[in-house]
C-alpha cells in the first residue's frame, strides 16, 4: 500500500484486486480506507456488453423475405438488451429513437432481401436486435457480433444515432463481412471492411431514397451532427477528406488517392481514414455506369465481399483485382462496368 | 505482480479515446489533466478512472470504443507508470466526463 503521506485520501487510489488484498493483510484504518475506496468501486452492471459479446448468435427460423426484429431500450443504462419496446410486427411507439431503429433495421432487411436475397446478416435469417437509448449521451453505435446498439448523442457535437439510415445500414452491414469474408479490422483489410459498411449503409439509404447516382448525397451520417458543426457528416464518399473542418472534430483526414495513403497506429491502422480510397473507387465506379448505384456497381461489390478468393487480410490491390474479375464475369471485359470498375480504382491509385 | 499507480498531486492523467464509428483527429488526441488541478467532484472523478487494473489493449469489434487511461508522475514523464484499456461500453461514466474537461494535447 501507498506509504507516502497525502493531503486528500484520494491521491492513493488502488485497482479492486488490491483494495481485497488491503481489506485482507491490512490495518484497521487501511481497512476502513479501503471499504471506502471499494464503494466508490461498486458501479459496474450486472450483465454488460463484454458478456454480450459472448452470446450465442440467435438462430432465424423466420419467413424468408420478412425481417425479425426486436427493440430495447437500455433507458441510459449499460445493460443489455435492455427493455423490450418494440417486437415485430408492433406499431410505432412514442419514441423516435425506437421506431428510426425498427425502420432503419426493416430497410437495411429489405434492400439485402430485394436486391440481394439475401435472407438477414447470416442469409439464415437471423432476428435483427437493436438496443437504443445506451449510456448517458453516448457518441457512438456499433454492432456487438450479436446485436446492434445506439447512443443518443451528446447533444453539443452529435445527434441520437439512429437519425442516419445509412449508420445503420453501415453496422448491420459489419454483421454481413463478419458473416463472409470475415476481413480482419486492422490496416487495409480494416479499411476494406469499413469501406464496405459505408458502401452498403449508403445504398440502403439511396434505394429507401429511390435516389440514382447523381441526386445522392455519398454523405455518411449526414444528419447525425449538430448545428455547431462546421461539417456535413461524417464521411464523403465522393470528396473523402470534405466532410468536416471543426475547431472541436478537427480537420476530415479521409484520403482519396493512394499518394495520401496515412500510415498510423491509431484507428487500427488507419481503418476509418483510409477508407476513403475504396470508398471513392466505389462511388466513381457507380457514377461512370449512372443509374442505380446498387443496380450493377452494388451487385459487383456484394460478388466480392462473398468471393471466396477473398482473403481475410486482403489489402486494396487484392480486393480491386476481385471487383474488376467480378465486373468482367458479370458483364464481359468489354463492359462498361468492367471497364468503370479499371478506372476507378486507377483514378484512387490502385493497382489492377 | 500487478505494481498500483502511487498517485501524487504533480501527476498527469491522459484520457485517449480510441475507435468508434468514426476518426474524428480533434475527438482523438490525447488530453492530460493534472491532478492538482482538480477540484472535489473530479478527483471522485480521478478515483473513478484509476479504478480498472492494468491490462493491455485488447482487439475490438467494428466500431468498438475504448479509452486509453495513462498515469504519468510528472509533465515532464514520457514513460507512464501505468496504463491501462478500458471498453466504452464498460467504462464508468467518470472517464467521459474527465475527459471532457482534460487539456487536448496540441502536438
Ligand atoms: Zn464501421
Amino acid at each position: 500500500m501507498c506509504k507516502q503521506r497525502h493531503r486528500h485520501s484520494i491521491f492513493c487510489i488502488l485497482p479492486p484486486h488490491m483494495l481485497d488484498k488491503v481489506m485482507r493483510n491490512g490495518s484497521a484504518d487501511q481497512r476502513e480506507w479501503a471499504l471506502n475506496n471499494m464503494q466508490v468501486n461498486q458501479t459496474m452492471h450486472s450483465f454488460r456488453v463484454g458478456e454480450m459479446l459472448q452470446a450465442p448468435k440467435a438462430m432465424g427460423g423466420g419467413t424468408p423475405g420478412l425481417a425479425q426484429r426486436t427493440i430495447y431500450t437500455a433507458d441510459s443504462g449499460m445493460e443489455l438488451p435492455g427493455k423490450l419496446v418494440r417486437s415485430e410486427g408492433d406499431g410505432p411507439t412514442d419514441d423516435v429513437s425506437t421506431n428510426e431503429a425498427y425502420d432503419g433495421l426493416g430497410a437495411t432487411y429489405d434492400f439485402f432481401w430485394q436486391i440481394f436475397q439475401r435472407n438477414s446478416i447470416d442469409d439464415e435469417g437471423m432476428p435483427l436486435t437493436a438496443t437504443v437509448h445506451f449510456g448517458k449521451r453516448f457518441d457512438n453505435a456499433f454492432w456487438t457480433g450479436a446485436q446492434m446498439i445506439f447512443g443518443d448523442g451528446d447533444g453539443q457535437l452529435f445527434k441520437r444515432f439512429t437519425i442516419s439510415l445509412d449508420v445503420i445500414g453501415h453496422e448491420l452491414t459489419h454483421g454481413v463481412t463478419q458473416d463472409e469474408a470475415g476481413l480482419v479490422y486492422m490496416n487495409q483489410s480494416g479499411a476494406l471492411n469499413e469501406s464496405l459498411s459505408d458502401v452498403f449503409g449508403l445504398l440502403v439509404k439511396q434505394y429507401a431514397l429511390k435516389q440514382d447516382v447523381t441526386q445522392a448525397d455519398w454523405l455518411i451520417g449526414a444528419a447525425l451532427l449538430t448545428d455547431k458543426v462546421q461539417g456535413r457528416a461524417l464521411r464523403s464518399m465522393s470528396a473523402p477528406g470534405t466532410a468536416y473542418d471543426d475547431p472541436m472534430l478537427g480537420k476530415d483526414p479521409q484520403p482519396g488517392h493512394t499518394k495520401d495513403f496515412v500510415r498510423t497506429m491509431a484507428d487500427n491502422g488507419g481503418v476509418h481514414i483510409n477508407s476513403g480510397i475504396p470508398n471513392r473507387a466505389f462511388y466513381l465506379t457507380a457514377s461512370a455506369i449512372g443509374g442505380n448505384a446498387w443496380a450493377q456497381a452494388g451487385h459487383i461489390w456484394y460478388d466480392t465481399v462473398r468471393d471466396k478468393r477473398l482473403k481475410k487480410n486482403a489489402g486494396f490491390s487484392a480486393f480491386a483485382k476481385l471487383t474488376l474479375a467480378n465486373a468482367v464475369g458479370a458483364y464481359g471485359p468489354t463492359s462498361v462496368e468492367a471497364k468503370a470498375v479499371r478506372e476507378a480504382w486507377n483514378t484512387v491509385g490502385v493497382k489492377l | 505482480m500487478v505494481t498500483p499507480p502511487i498517485l501524487n498531486p504533480n501527476g498527469v492523467l491522459k484520457i485517449t479515446r480510441e475507435g468508434g464509428l468514426f476518426y474524428a483527429p480533434g475527438l482523438a488526441a490525447p488530453r492530460t489533466m493534472m491532478l492538482s488541478a482538480c477540484n472535489a467532484d473530479q478527483q471522485m472523478q480521478f478515483a473513478a478512472c484509476m479504478k480498472y487494473p492494468p491490462q493491455k489493449k485488447t482487439s475490438a469489434g467494428p466500431d468498438q470504443r475504448s479509452w486509453h487511461l495513462q498515469w504519468f508522475e510528472s509533465i515532464d514523464d514520457t514513460t507512464p507508470s501505468w496504463q491501462t484499456w478500458v471498453n466504452e461500453f464498460d467504462a464508468d461514466e467518470a472517464i467521459a466526463a474527465l475527459w471532457a474537461v482534460a487539456t487536448p494535447e496540441t502536438k
